[in-house]
Protein backbone atom coordinates (compact mmCIF):
# COMPACT_ATOMS: atom_id res chain seq x y z
CA UNK A 1 0.00 0.00 0.00
CA UNK A 2 1.19 3.58 -0.75
CA UNK A 3 2.32 5.42 2.53
CA UNK A 4 1.92 9.14 2.28
CA UNK A 5 3.58 11.83 4.65
CA UNK A 6 1.45 14.82 3.81
CA UNK A 7 1.46 17.15 6.51
CA UNK A 8 -1.92 18.24 7.77
CA UNK A 9 -3.22 21.58 8.74
CA UNK A 10 -6.62 22.87 9.24
CA UNK A 11 -8.75 23.50 6.46
CA UNK A 12 -9.95 27.13 5.72
CA UNK A 13 -13.76 26.98 7.31
CA UNK A 14 -15.16 28.44 4.31
CA UNK A 15 -14.31 25.12 2.32
CA UNK A 16 -14.99 22.86 4.92
CA UNK A 17 -18.41 24.05 4.82
CA UNK A 18 -18.79 23.39 1.57
CA UNK A 19 -17.65 19.48 2.09
CA UNK A 20 -20.96 17.66 1.93
CA UNK A 21 -21.06 14.58 4.41
CA UNK A 22 -21.16 12.40 1.63
CA UNK A 23 -17.24 12.90 1.13
CA UNK A 24 -17.10 12.54 4.24
CA UNK A 25 -18.61 8.89 4.05
CA UNK A 26 -17.07 8.40 0.88
CA UNK A 27 -13.03 9.14 2.12
CA UNK A 28 -13.88 6.53 5.15
CA UNK A 29 -15.01 4.10 2.73
CA UNK A 30 -11.46 3.87 1.38
CA UNK A 31 -10.18 3.14 5.20
CA UNK A 32 -9.11 -0.33 6.05
CA UNK A 33 -6.91 0.67 8.90
CA UNK A 34 -9.02 -0.69 12.03
CA UNK A 35 -7.49 1.99 14.61
CA UNK A 36 -8.08 4.68 11.90
CA UNK A 37 -11.60 3.82 11.22
CA UNK A 38 -11.84 3.96 15.70
CA UNK A 39 -10.81 7.05 15.30
CA UNK A 40 -12.90 8.14 12.60
CA UNK A 41 -15.68 7.12 15.04
CA UNK A 42 -15.03 9.23 17.62
CA UNK A 43 -14.63 12.36 15.64
CA UNK A 44 -18.05 13.59 15.83
CA UNK A 45 -22.00 11.60 15.20
CA UNK A 46 -21.95 12.32 12.20
CA UNK A 47 -18.99 10.22 10.91
CA UNK A 48 -19.76 7.18 13.44
CA UNK A 49 -22.31 5.56 11.34
CA UNK A 50 -19.95 5.02 8.10
CA UNK A 51 -17.28 4.63 10.24
CA UNK A 52 -18.63 1.81 12.38
CA UNK A 53 -20.06 0.11 8.95
CA UNK A 54 -16.67 0.44 7.47
CA UNK A 55 -15.15 -0.98 10.42
CA UNK A 56 -17.26 -4.30 10.99
CA UNK A 57 -17.40 -5.32 7.30
CA UNK A 58 -15.96 -8.73 6.94
CA UNK A 59 -15.25 -8.95 10.48
CA UNK A 60 -16.76 -11.87 12.74
CA UNK A 61 -17.78 -10.70 16.75
CA UNK A 62 -16.66 -13.97 18.30
CA UNK A 63 -19.33 -14.41 21.42
CA UNK A 64 -19.41 -16.83 24.13
CA UNK A 65 -20.31 -17.48 27.35
CA UNK A 66 -17.31 -14.91 28.85
CA UNK A 67 -19.04 -11.83 26.94
CA UNK A 68 -22.24 -12.69 26.45
CA UNK A 69 -23.33 -10.35 28.93
CA UNK A 70 -21.60 -7.55 27.62
CA UNK A 71 -22.93 -8.01 24.19
CA UNK A 72 -26.60 -8.31 26.09
CA UNK A 73 -25.97 -4.98 26.80
CA UNK A 74 -25.35 -3.39 23.77
CA UNK A 75 -28.45 -5.36 22.13
CA UNK A 76 -30.36 -3.80 24.48
CA UNK A 77 -28.91 -0.27 24.29
CA UNK A 78 -29.25 -0.73 20.73
CA UNK A 79 -33.15 -0.59 20.30
CA UNK A 80 -32.83 2.97 21.72
CA UNK A 81 -29.83 4.35 19.97
CA UNK A 82 -26.57 3.74 17.53
CA UNK A 83 -24.67 0.77 18.30
CA UNK A 84 -22.33 -1.84 16.68
CA UNK A 85 -25.41 -4.11 16.59
CA UNK A 86 -26.50 -3.20 13.34
CA UNK A 87 -23.94 -3.31 10.99
CA UNK A 88 -22.13 -6.38 12.75
CA UNK A 89 -21.88 -8.93 9.39
CA UNK A 90 -19.90 -11.82 10.56
CA UNK A 91 -21.22 -13.16 14.17
CA UNK A 92 -19.53 -16.27 16.04
CA UNK A 93 -21.61 -17.99 18.67
CA UNK A 94 -20.27 -20.46 20.53
CA UNK A 95 -22.76 -22.17 23.29
CA UNK A 96 -20.89 -22.63 26.77
CA UNK A 97 -18.85 -25.27 27.56
CA UNK A 98 -16.27 -25.50 24.97
CA UNK A 99 -13.59 -27.18 25.18
CA UNK A 100 -11.68 -24.40 23.19
CA UNK A 101 -12.38 -21.98 26.03
CA UNK A 102 -10.06 -22.00 29.15
CA UNK A 103 -12.27 -23.97 31.29
CA UNK A 104 -10.01 -24.64 34.08
CA UNK A 105 -9.77 -21.47 34.70
CA UNK A 106 -12.87 -20.41 34.90
CA UNK A 107 -15.07 -20.35 38.03
CA UNK A 108 -18.23 -21.57 36.95
CA UNK A 109 -16.97 -25.03 36.04
CA UNK A 110 -15.71 -25.74 39.93
CA UNK A 111 -19.21 -26.07 40.96
CA UNK A 112 -22.02 -23.52 42.21
CA UNK A 113 -21.96 -20.93 39.41
CA UNK A 114 -22.91 -23.33 36.65
CA UNK A 115 -24.74 -21.22 34.69
CA UNK A 116 -23.27 -21.95 31.24
CA UNK A 117 -24.97 -19.84 28.02
CA UNK A 118 -27.39 -22.04 25.77
CA UNK A 119 -28.18 -21.13 22.40
CA UNK A 120 -31.81 -22.16 23.30
CA UNK A 121 -31.73 -19.37 26.05
CA UNK A 122 -29.75 -16.73 24.85
CA UNK A 123 -30.08 -16.58 20.86
CA UNK A 124 -33.97 -15.49 21.54
CA UNK A 125 -31.94 -12.29 22.73
CA UNK A 126 -29.66 -11.62 20.20
CA UNK A 127 -32.11 -9.01 18.35
CA UNK A 128 -31.00 -6.10 15.95
CA UNK A 129 -28.40 -7.90 14.32
CA UNK A 130 -29.81 -6.51 11.17
CA UNK A 131 -26.39 -6.64 8.63
CA UNK A 132 -25.30 -9.89 9.34
CA UNK A 133 -24.02 -12.44 6.65
CA UNK A 134 -21.86 -14.48 7.99
CA UNK A 135 -23.40 -16.90 10.90
CA UNK A 136 -20.39 -19.01 12.90
CA UNK A 137 -22.17 -21.82 15.74
CA UNK A 138 -19.83 -23.85 17.42
CA UNK A 139 -20.47 -26.35 20.31
CA UNK A 140 -24.41 -27.05 19.67
CA UNK A 141 -25.68 -29.51 21.33
CA UNK A 142 -28.71 -32.15 21.15
CA UNK A 143 -30.36 -30.54 23.76
CA UNK A 144 -30.55 -27.40 21.59
CA UNK A 145 -34.44 -27.55 20.32
CA UNK A 146 -37.00 -24.92 18.67
CA UNK A 147 -36.12 -21.17 20.12
CA UNK A 148 -33.08 -21.68 18.78
CA UNK A 149 -34.05 -22.90 15.11
CA UNK A 150 -36.85 -19.87 15.53
CA UNK A 151 -34.31 -17.51 16.39
CA UNK A 152 -32.29 -18.40 13.93
CA UNK A 153 -35.09 -17.25 11.39
CA UNK A 154 -36.26 -14.61 13.29
CA UNK A 155 -32.84 -12.73 13.76
CA UNK A 156 -30.59 -13.60 11.23
CA UNK A 157 -32.27 -15.55 8.40
CA UNK A 158 -33.00 -13.05 6.16
CA UNK A 159 -29.44 -12.15 5.63
CA UNK A 160 -27.26 -15.00 6.18
CA UNK A 161 -25.92 -16.14 2.96
CA UNK A 162 -22.73 -18.18 5.11
CA UNK A 163 -23.36 -20.43 7.71
CA UNK A 164 -20.41 -22.48 9.82
CA UNK A 165 -21.83 -25.27 11.85
CA UNK A 166 -18.23 -26.18 13.92
CA UNK A 167 -18.37 -28.69 16.68
CA UNK A 168 -21.33 -29.62 16.77
CA UNK A 169 -23.51 -32.35 17.66
CA UNK A 170 -27.62 -32.36 17.10
CA UNK A 171 -29.65 -34.72 18.12
CA UNK A 172 -30.70 -35.79 14.51
CA UNK A 173 -30.31 -35.26 10.42
CA UNK A 174 -34.18 -33.68 11.01
CA UNK A 175 -32.42 -31.10 13.49
CA UNK A 176 -29.94 -30.46 10.96
CA UNK A 177 -32.45 -29.52 7.81
CA UNK A 178 -34.36 -27.38 10.66
CA UNK A 179 -31.19 -25.38 11.03
CA UNK A 180 -30.79 -25.00 7.14
CA UNK A 181 -34.54 -24.12 6.65
CA UNK A 182 -34.01 -21.02 9.36
CA UNK A 183 -31.51 -19.84 6.81
CA UNK A 184 -33.35 -19.86 2.97
CA UNK A 185 -30.14 -17.62 1.84
CA UNK A 186 -27.21 -19.60 2.35
CA UNK A 187 -24.89 -19.59 -0.84
CA UNK A 188 -21.53 -21.25 1.61
CA UNK A 189 -22.08 -23.86 4.10
CA UNK A 190 -19.22 -24.96 6.47
CA UNK A 191 -19.61 -28.38 8.39
CA UNK A 192 -16.66 -28.91 10.46
CA UNK A 193 -16.72 -31.53 13.42
CA UNK A 194 -20.71 -32.39 12.71
CA UNK A 195 -22.87 -35.28 14.18
CA UNK A 196 -26.22 -36.12 13.87
CA UNK A 197 -26.73 -38.36 16.65
CA UNK A 198 -26.68 -37.32 20.18
CA UNK A 199 -27.81 -40.65 21.63
CA UNK A 200 -31.39 -40.09 20.07
CA UNK A 201 -30.61 -41.13 16.85
CA UNK A 202 -33.93 -41.87 15.14
CA UNK A 203 -33.25 -45.03 13.00
CA UNK A 204 -35.79 -43.91 10.55
CA UNK A 205 -33.74 -41.09 9.76
CA UNK A 206 -31.08 -42.96 8.97
CA UNK A 207 -29.41 -42.45 5.80
CA UNK A 208 -30.61 -43.53 2.74
CA UNK A 209 -33.74 -44.95 3.99
CA UNK A 210 -35.47 -41.59 4.17
CA UNK A 211 -33.83 -39.10 1.52
CA UNK A 212 -37.63 -38.77 -0.34
CA UNK A 213 -38.20 -37.13 2.51
CA UNK A 214 -35.60 -34.66 3.08
CA UNK A 215 -35.97 -30.71 1.97
CA UNK A 216 -33.54 -30.17 -1.49
CA UNK A 217 -30.08 -28.00 -0.25
CA UNK A 218 -29.56 -25.06 -0.30
CA UNK A 219 -28.25 -23.84 -3.66
CA UNK A 220 -24.77 -23.48 -2.20
CA UNK A 221 -21.67 -21.74 -4.57
CA UNK A 222 -19.10 -22.68 -1.42
CA UNK A 223 -19.41 -26.17 0.56
CA UNK A 224 -16.61 -26.94 3.07
CA UNK A 225 -17.07 -30.49 4.44
CA UNK A 226 -14.54 -31.61 7.33
CA UNK A 227 -16.93 -34.87 8.80
CA UNK A 228 -16.49 -37.82 9.84
CA UNK A 229 -17.35 -40.51 7.56
CA UNK A 230 -20.66 -41.59 7.94
CA UNK A 231 -22.06 -37.81 8.30
CA UNK A 232 -20.16 -37.06 4.89
CA UNK A 233 -21.82 -40.23 2.94
CA UNK A 234 -24.92 -39.11 4.25
CA UNK A 235 -24.60 -35.37 3.65
CA UNK A 236 -23.24 -36.26 0.13
CA UNK A 237 -26.15 -38.84 -0.62
CA UNK A 238 -28.82 -36.11 0.68
CA UNK A 239 -27.33 -33.48 -2.20
CA UNK A 240 -27.10 -36.08 -5.15
CA UNK A 241 -30.49 -37.89 -4.15
CA UNK A 242 -31.67 -33.93 -5.12
CA UNK A 243 -29.79 -33.49 -8.04
CA UNK A 244 -27.18 -31.06 -8.59
CA UNK A 245 -26.15 -27.64 -7.08
CA UNK A 246 -23.58 -24.84 -8.69
CA UNK A 247 -21.49 -25.30 -6.02
CA UNK A 248 -17.84 -23.40 -7.21
CA UNK A 249 -15.77 -24.13 -4.12
CA UNK A 250 -15.82 -27.57 -2.73
CA UNK A 251 -14.01 -28.50 0.15
CA UNK A 252 -13.73 -31.96 1.49
CA UNK A 253 -11.76 -34.84 4.09
CA UNK A 254 -10.73 -37.80 1.84
CA UNK A 255 -11.59 -40.63 4.29
CA UNK A 256 -11.80 -44.17 2.43
CA UNK A 257 -12.81 -45.34 -0.58
CA UNK A 258 -16.90 -45.44 0.41
CA UNK A 259 -16.75 -41.59 1.31
CA UNK A 260 -14.76 -40.86 -1.80
CA UNK A 261 -17.21 -43.01 -3.88
CA UNK A 262 -20.27 -40.78 -2.23
CA UNK A 263 -18.46 -37.56 -3.22
CA UNK A 264 -17.33 -38.78 -6.74
CA UNK A 265 -21.26 -39.18 -7.52
CA UNK A 266 -21.57 -35.61 -5.85
CA UNK A 267 -19.04 -34.43 -8.33
CA UNK A 268 -20.62 -36.19 -11.43
CA UNK A 269 -24.10 -34.47 -10.52
CA UNK A 270 -22.55 -31.06 -9.61
CA UNK A 271 -18.65 -31.07 -10.60
CA UNK A 272 -18.95 -28.83 -14.23
CA UNK A 273 -19.34 -25.75 -11.86
CA UNK A 274 -16.53 -26.26 -9.39
CA UNK A 275 -13.64 -24.07 -9.80
CA UNK A 276 -11.74 -24.88 -6.76
CA UNK A 277 -11.30 -27.94 -4.72
CA UNK A 278 -9.73 -28.19 -1.55
CA UNK A 279 -8.62 -31.74 0.17
CA UNK A 280 -8.21 -30.88 3.51
CA UNK A 281 -7.88 -34.56 5.19
CA UNK A 282 -5.69 -36.25 2.90
CA UNK A 283 -5.80 -39.72 3.88
CA UNK A 284 -7.37 -41.98 0.79
CA UNK A 285 -7.13 -40.89 -3.16
CA UNK A 286 -9.34 -44.19 -3.76
CA UNK A 287 -12.36 -43.74 -5.42
CA UNK A 288 -12.24 -40.74 -5.75
CA UNK A 289 -12.81 -38.55 -9.20
CA UNK A 290 -12.31 -35.08 -10.43
CA UNK A 291 -12.80 -35.69 -14.41
CA UNK A 292 -16.38 -34.29 -13.63
CA UNK A 293 -14.57 -31.08 -13.05
CA UNK A 294 -14.38 -29.77 -15.95
CA UNK A 295 -13.62 -25.86 -15.34
CA UNK A 296 -11.61 -26.55 -11.99
CA UNK A 297 -8.70 -24.25 -12.37
CA UNK A 298 -7.21 -24.21 -8.26
CA UNK A 299 -6.81 -27.87 -6.58
CA UNK A 300 -5.15 -27.79 -3.34
CA UNK A 301 -4.14 -30.86 -0.93
CA UNK A 302 -3.01 -31.48 2.09
CA UNK A 303 -2.34 -32.21 4.79
CA UNK A 304 -0.02 -34.62 3.38
CA UNK A 305 1.51 -36.76 6.54
CA UNK A 306 5.50 -37.83 5.35
CA UNK A 307 6.72 -39.80 8.11
CA UNK A 308 7.57 -43.52 8.63
CA UNK A 309 3.77 -43.69 10.56
CA UNK A 310 1.44 -41.94 7.57
CA UNK A 311 -1.64 -43.43 6.34
CA UNK A 312 -0.74 -46.15 3.48
CA UNK A 313 -1.12 -44.23 0.11
CA UNK A 314 0.06 -41.12 1.41
CA UNK A 315 3.17 -40.45 -1.00
CA UNK A 316 1.03 -41.63 -4.09
CA UNK A 317 -1.72 -39.10 -2.69
CA UNK A 318 -1.30 -36.42 -4.97
CA UNK A 319 -0.49 -38.65 -7.94
CA UNK A 320 -2.90 -40.16 -7.49
CA UNK A 321 -5.66 -37.34 -7.73
CA UNK A 322 -4.14 -35.26 -10.28
CA UNK A 323 -4.39 -38.64 -12.69
CA UNK A 324 -8.28 -37.89 -12.52
CA UNK A 325 -8.00 -34.51 -13.46
CA UNK A 326 -9.20 -34.19 -16.87
CA UNK A 327 -9.66 -30.21 -16.76
CA UNK A 328 -7.38 -28.39 -18.75
CA UNK A 329 -8.29 -25.06 -16.88
CA UNK A 330 -6.13 -25.99 -13.88
CA UNK A 331 -3.71 -23.09 -13.28
CA UNK A 332 -3.23 -23.54 -9.23
CA UNK A 333 -2.08 -26.55 -7.53
CA UNK A 334 -0.93 -26.47 -3.54
CA UNK A 335 0.45 -29.67 -2.03
CA UNK A 336 0.39 -29.02 1.64
CA UNK A 337 2.98 -31.38 3.02
CA UNK A 338 3.78 -31.99 7.14
CA UNK A 339 7.01 -33.37 7.65
CA UNK A 340 7.24 -34.84 11.31
CA UNK A 341 10.94 -35.88 11.35
CA UNK A 342 12.87 -33.57 12.82
CA UNK A 343 16.76 -34.72 11.93
CA UNK A 344 17.70 -34.04 8.53
CA UNK A 345 18.55 -38.01 7.00
CA UNK A 346 14.91 -38.54 8.39
CA UNK A 347 13.40 -36.09 6.05
CA UNK A 348 15.36 -36.80 3.04
CA UNK A 349 14.15 -40.42 3.37
CA UNK A 350 11.13 -39.50 4.24
CA UNK A 351 11.22 -37.30 0.63
CA UNK A 352 12.19 -40.19 -0.93
CA UNK A 353 9.12 -42.13 -0.37
CA UNK A 354 7.06 -39.22 -1.86
CA UNK A 355 6.13 -40.09 -5.43
CA UNK A 356 8.15 -37.69 -6.99
CA UNK A 357 8.05 -39.80 -10.17
CA UNK A 358 4.41 -40.27 -10.49
CA UNK A 359 4.12 -36.71 -9.92
CA UNK A 360 6.36 -35.34 -12.39
CA UNK A 361 4.98 -37.98 -14.65
CA UNK A 362 1.66 -37.16 -14.25
CA UNK A 363 2.00 -33.14 -14.86
CA UNK A 364 3.56 -34.02 -18.19
CA UNK A 365 0.42 -34.51 -19.61
CA UNK A 366 -0.99 -31.96 -21.92
CA UNK A 367 -3.91 -31.23 -20.10
CA UNK A 368 -1.73 -29.50 -17.45
CA UNK A 369 -0.43 -26.80 -19.78
CA UNK A 370 -2.19 -23.79 -18.36
CA UNK A 371 -0.35 -24.16 -14.78
CA UNK A 372 0.59 -21.36 -13.39
CA UNK A 373 2.00 -22.56 -10.32
CA UNK A 374 2.29 -25.74 -8.36
CA UNK A 375 3.35 -25.15 -4.58
CA UNK A 376 4.35 -27.13 -2.15
CA UNK A 377 3.71 -25.55 1.46
CA UNK A 378 5.81 -27.32 3.70
CA UNK A 379 5.82 -27.81 7.50
CA UNK A 380 9.16 -27.28 7.66
CA UNK A 381 12.92 -27.97 6.27
CA UNK A 382 12.09 -26.06 2.98
CA UNK A 383 15.04 -26.62 1.40
CA UNK A 384 15.79 -29.68 1.73
CA UNK A 385 12.17 -29.90 0.05
CA UNK A 386 13.05 -27.64 -2.54
CA UNK A 387 16.37 -30.01 -3.56
CA UNK A 388 14.60 -32.81 -3.47
CA UNK A 389 11.77 -30.85 -5.78
CA UNK A 390 14.33 -29.93 -8.29
CA UNK A 391 16.49 -33.17 -8.55
CA UNK A 392 12.94 -34.78 -10.20
CA UNK A 393 11.93 -32.13 -12.06
CA UNK A 394 15.25 -30.88 -14.13
CA UNK A 395 15.92 -33.76 -16.64
CA UNK A 396 11.91 -33.32 -17.14
CA UNK A 397 12.04 -29.48 -17.92
CA UNK A 398 15.85 -30.37 -19.77
CA UNK A 399 14.11 -32.62 -22.06
CA UNK A 400 11.61 -29.86 -22.68
CA UNK A 401 8.60 -32.25 -21.77
CA UNK A 402 6.73 -30.01 -19.15
CA UNK A 403 4.00 -28.31 -20.55
CA UNK A 404 4.09 -25.40 -18.73
CA UNK A 405 6.71 -22.91 -17.51
CA UNK A 406 9.13 -24.37 -14.80
CA UNK A 407 8.92 -21.05 -12.66
CA UNK A 408 5.20 -22.64 -11.79
CA UNK A 409 7.17 -24.18 -9.19
CA UNK A 410 7.57 -22.57 -5.53
CA UNK A 411 8.55 -24.77 -2.07
CA UNK A 412 7.27 -22.14 0.74
CA UNK A 413 6.33 -22.65 4.05
CA UNK A 414 3.44 -22.88 6.03
CA UNK A 415 1.04 -19.93 5.99
CA UNK A 416 -1.07 -19.48 9.54
CA UNK A 417 -3.95 -20.86 7.80
CA UNK A 418 -2.30 -24.14 6.87
CA UNK A 419 -1.09 -24.49 10.54
CA UNK A 420 -4.63 -23.63 11.44
CA UNK A 421 -5.65 -27.02 9.25
CA UNK A 422 -7.65 -24.20 6.56
CA UNK A 423 -6.11 -23.29 3.04
CA UNK B 1 -14.17 21.33 -29.66
CA UNK B 2 -16.55 22.37 -26.35
CA UNK B 3 -15.96 25.00 -24.55
CA UNK B 4 -16.55 25.30 -21.01
CA UNK B 5 -16.67 28.37 -18.45
CA UNK B 6 -15.60 28.69 -15.18
CA UNK B 7 -16.94 30.46 -11.77
CA UNK B 8 -14.32 33.33 -12.53
CA UNK B 9 -15.56 33.63 -16.08
CA UNK B 10 -12.77 31.93 -17.69
CA UNK B 11 -13.49 29.76 -21.18
CA UNK B 12 -11.81 26.31 -22.03
CA UNK B 13 -11.95 24.55 -25.30
CA UNK B 14 -11.35 21.47 -24.98
CA UNK B 15 -12.07 18.05 -26.77
CA UNK B 16 -15.52 16.77 -26.63
CA UNK B 17 -13.76 13.35 -25.20
CA UNK B 18 -11.91 14.88 -22.97
CA UNK B 19 -14.94 17.03 -21.77
CA UNK B 20 -16.90 14.09 -21.68
CA UNK B 21 -14.92 12.02 -18.65
CA UNK B 22 -17.64 14.64 -16.79
CA UNK B 23 -20.62 12.57 -16.53
CA UNK B 24 -22.42 16.25 -15.90
CA UNK B 25 -20.82 18.07 -18.93
CA UNK B 26 -21.68 14.56 -21.00
CA UNK B 27 -25.29 14.86 -20.14
CA UNK B 28 -25.40 18.45 -20.59
CA UNK B 29 -23.90 17.97 -23.91
CA UNK B 30 -26.62 15.45 -24.69
CA UNK B 31 -29.19 17.97 -23.74
CA UNK B 32 -28.54 20.93 -25.57
CA UNK B 33 -27.20 18.67 -28.89
CA UNK B 34 -24.32 18.50 -31.22
CA UNK B 35 -24.25 21.50 -32.69
CA UNK B 36 -24.27 24.20 -30.47
CA UNK B 37 -21.88 26.46 -29.79
CA UNK B 38 -22.78 27.70 -26.55
CA UNK B 39 -20.16 28.02 -23.74
CA UNK B 40 -21.08 25.06 -20.32
CA UNK B 41 -21.10 27.03 -17.77
CA UNK B 42 -19.48 25.03 -14.49
CA UNK B 43 -20.53 28.05 -11.60
CA UNK B 44 -18.99 25.69 -9.04
CA UNK B 45 -15.14 25.37 -10.55
CA UNK B 46 -12.66 28.20 -10.41
CA UNK B 47 -9.96 28.28 -13.23
CA UNK B 48 -7.42 27.15 -11.62
CA UNK B 49 -9.38 23.75 -10.72
CA UNK B 50 -11.09 23.34 -14.11
CA UNK B 51 -7.30 23.14 -15.37
CA UNK B 52 -5.90 20.65 -12.89
CA UNK B 53 -9.39 18.61 -13.46
CA UNK B 54 -8.75 18.86 -17.38
CA UNK B 55 -5.11 17.94 -16.81
CA UNK B 56 -6.73 14.80 -15.67
CA UNK B 57 -9.39 14.02 -18.37
CA UNK B 58 -6.43 14.58 -20.77
CA UNK B 59 -4.50 11.43 -19.02
CA UNK B 60 -7.27 9.30 -18.73
CA UNK B 61 -8.91 9.87 -21.87
CA UNK B 62 -10.19 6.57 -24.02
CA UNK B 63 -10.37 4.41 -20.62
CA UNK B 64 -13.74 3.42 -19.68
CA UNK B 65 -16.22 5.08 -18.18
CA UNK B 66 -17.62 3.37 -15.13
CA UNK B 67 -21.21 2.30 -16.10
CA UNK B 68 -23.90 4.54 -15.30
CA UNK B 69 -26.27 1.89 -13.36
CA UNK B 70 -22.54 0.54 -11.39
CA UNK B 71 -24.04 -0.70 -7.79
CA UNK B 72 -20.54 0.79 -5.34
CA UNK B 73 -21.84 -1.17 -2.46
CA UNK B 74 -20.41 -4.30 -4.52
CA UNK B 75 -17.12 -3.60 -5.07
CA UNK B 76 -15.72 -2.73 -1.27
CA UNK B 77 -12.76 -5.21 -2.29
CA UNK B 78 -12.16 -2.90 -4.40
CA UNK B 79 -13.11 0.12 -3.56
CA UNK B 80 -10.92 -0.77 -0.07
CA UNK B 81 -7.79 0.00 -1.02
CA UNK B 82 -5.69 3.39 -0.85
CA UNK B 83 -3.34 2.43 -3.89
CA UNK B 84 -3.02 5.32 -6.45
CA UNK B 85 -1.17 4.72 -9.85
CA UNK B 86 2.13 6.70 -9.89
CA UNK B 87 0.82 9.40 -12.34
CA UNK B 88 -1.99 10.15 -10.26
CA UNK B 89 0.01 10.14 -7.12
CA UNK B 90 1.83 12.78 -8.96
CA UNK B 91 -0.80 15.17 -10.34
CA UNK B 92 -2.67 14.76 -6.66
CA UNK B 93 0.64 16.16 -5.17
CA UNK B 94 -0.59 19.46 -4.52
CA UNK B 95 -1.76 21.61 -1.48
CA UNK B 96 -4.56 20.63 0.87
CA UNK B 97 -6.90 22.91 -0.39
CA UNK B 98 -6.18 22.26 -3.81
CA UNK B 99 -6.67 18.48 -2.94
CA UNK B 100 -10.27 19.03 -1.51
CA UNK B 101 -11.28 21.55 -4.37
CA UNK B 102 -10.18 18.97 -6.95
CA UNK B 103 -12.06 16.41 -4.82
CA UNK B 104 -15.60 18.92 -4.59
CA UNK B 105 -15.09 19.46 -8.52
CA UNK B 106 -14.28 15.86 -9.13
CA UNK B 107 -17.79 15.32 -6.93
CA UNK B 108 -20.13 17.96 -8.44
CA UNK B 109 -18.40 17.43 -12.21
CA UNK B 110 -19.41 13.53 -11.48
CA UNK B 111 -15.90 12.04 -12.49
CA UNK B 112 -15.61 9.00 -10.53
CA UNK B 113 -12.04 7.84 -11.15
CA UNK B 114 -11.24 11.58 -10.25
CA UNK B 115 -12.70 11.88 -6.96
CA UNK B 116 -11.41 8.47 -5.87
CA UNK B 117 -8.10 9.63 -6.18
CA UNK B 118 -8.84 12.72 -4.03
CA UNK B 119 -10.96 10.94 -1.22
CA UNK B 120 -7.88 7.97 -0.95
CA UNK B 121 -5.23 10.84 -0.79
CA UNK B 122 -7.69 12.16 1.91
CA UNK B 123 -7.79 8.37 3.16
CA UNK B 124 -3.79 7.83 3.59
CA UNK B 125 -3.68 11.36 4.73
CA UNK B 126 -5.88 10.81 8.00
CA UNK B 127 -4.18 7.15 8.41
CA UNK B 128 -2.82 6.98 11.77
CA UNK B 129 -4.37 10.07 13.30
CA UNK B 130 -6.12 10.80 16.27
CA UNK B 131 -9.71 11.86 16.45
CA UNK B 132 -8.55 15.19 17.45
CA UNK B 133 -6.28 15.21 14.51
CA UNK B 134 -9.11 14.36 12.41
CA UNK B 135 -11.72 16.90 13.88
CA UNK B 136 -8.78 19.67 13.37
CA UNK B 137 -8.14 18.91 9.48
CA UNK B 138 -11.86 19.12 9.20
CA UNK B 139 -12.65 21.60 11.13
CA UNK B 140 -15.29 19.82 13.07
CA UNK B 141 -16.69 19.71 16.39
CA UNK B 142 -16.57 17.02 18.89
CA UNK B 143 -20.37 17.18 19.79
CA UNK B 144 -20.01 13.37 21.61
CA UNK B 145 -20.57 13.84 25.58
CA UNK B 146 -17.76 11.79 27.59
CA UNK B 147 -20.18 9.16 28.28
CA UNK B 148 -20.69 8.47 25.34
CA UNK B 149 -16.75 8.56 23.80
CA UNK B 150 -16.32 6.13 26.65
CA UNK B 151 -19.13 3.97 25.15
CA UNK B 152 -17.97 4.47 21.50
CA UNK B 153 -14.75 2.97 22.36
CA UNK B 154 -15.89 0.27 24.56
CA UNK B 155 -17.65 -0.96 21.32
CA UNK B 156 -15.12 -0.46 19.27
CA UNK B 157 -13.36 -3.07 21.49
CA UNK B 158 -15.44 -5.85 19.82
CA UNK B 159 -13.73 -4.72 16.33
CA UNK B 160 -10.32 -5.85 17.56
CA UNK B 161 -8.28 -7.85 14.46
CA UNK B 162 -8.06 -11.48 14.94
Amino acid sequence: MTSYFRSTTPLSEELTDLIPHEIHEYIISFLDHTPTLKSCSLTCRAWLQASWKHLLAGRTLVVHRENIEDLLEIVKRNLHSLTIIRFVEGLYVEQGGSLRLPFLLSPWIEGENQQTFQFDDYLPLLVGFKSVKRLRLGWVRGDTGSPTVLSLQNNFGAGVTSLELNSVILCSPLQFFEILRALPQLTSLMLVGLKLDSGRQDDEEAPGTTLVHTPKPPQLQEFYCNISKDVAEFIFSWIVFHGSIPTRTLAVGLFNSSTNSKISRFLSESGSTIETVKIWDAYAATDFDLTPCTKIRTLKMGWIHLSSSSPPGSETFVTDVLRTVSSTCLEEVLVVLQILVSNSPGVESDLDAFDWRGLVSVLQQPRFKNLRKVCFSVSSHTDVVSQALMKHIKPVVSSGKLPFNRDAFHVVSWTRAEYGGYW
Amino acid sequence: MIVLKTSDNETFTVERDVAERSVLIKNMLDDIGENSEQAIPLPNVNSSVLKKVLEYCEHHRGEPLPAADADTSQDDTRKRTTDISEWDQKFITVDQEMLFEIILAANYLDIKSLLDVGCKTVANMIKGKTPEEIRKLFNIVNDFTPEEEAQIKKENEWAEDR
